[in-house]
């Protein structure tokens, strides 16, 4: 919940600056940054071992005109 | 529950975190489209829980475009808001968007859901209580 609190409040920025990619957040920082779900995931599990890892994709603005 | 709309490339979208059991517990943000039969996420989050794709119950599903596109269903345990269940989950690597989604089977009728586009935010009331009267576990985990 604090992790999607974090992105909550950065998502405007950060799908500015991340268009297209996965996001693994660990407490209130972005722990890596991928092209893959996966990949985030791992990065941020090799980092943070034992902490919780929240996944987020910051979609392409062409992505996010499908959905509306 | 209420979750604010997340600002995404300039507009504001119903995403909330859902967490999956596999191996262990994920959290995931999905976009919760109540136009959708299924909850559908990328093959690539099977391969996070530790879960076999091709061991799940193989379906196809139709997309906006008319395009069909494979799944493979897995009853797995979630966590949205307050509420922890077993939920058929899709997976596919065809989603052909970067979004995990959340749809009705076995988790809209698990919660009155009301969407408020004026106020920008999504709300999750579980079904077996009042939304009139939240518990007190319930109120301290309102996320604004």
């Amino acid at each position: 919940m604090q992790e999607h609190k974090f992105i909550q409040k950065q998502s405007e920025k950060l799908s500015r600056k991340y268009p297209g990619k996965y996001l693994a957040i660990v407490g209130n920082r972005v722990a890596s940054v991928s092209s893959s779900s996966h990949e985030a995931f791992k990065e941020a599990k090799i980092k943070y071992p034992n902490k919780k890892v929240h996944i987020s994709y910051m979609p392409t603005q062409e992505e996010v005109n499908l959905l509306i | 529950m209420k979750f604010k709309y997340q600002e995404l490339a300039g507009k504001f979208l119903p995403i909330v975190p859902i967490e999956l059991k596999g191996k262990e517990w994920i959290s995931y943000d999905a976009y919760v489209d109540s136009g959708a039969s299924y909850s559908l996420f990328h093959a690539d989050t099977a391969k996070d829980l530790n879960i076999k794709l091709e061991s799940g119950k193989e379906d196809y599903i139709s997309m906006a475009d008319r395009s069909k596109i494979k799944i493979y269903l897995h009853k797995i345990k979630v966590k949205i808001a307050t509420e922890e269940f077993t939920a058929t989950i899709g997976f596919s690597t065809q989603l052909g968007i970067g979004f995990n989604i959340i749809g009705r089977l076995d988790i809209f009728n698990k919660f009155k859901i009301c969407f408020d586009e004026k106020e920008s935010f999504i709300e999750f009331h579980p079904k077996n209580s009042s939304p009139q009267n939240p518990s007190a576990a319930q109120k301290s985990l309102i996320s604004q």
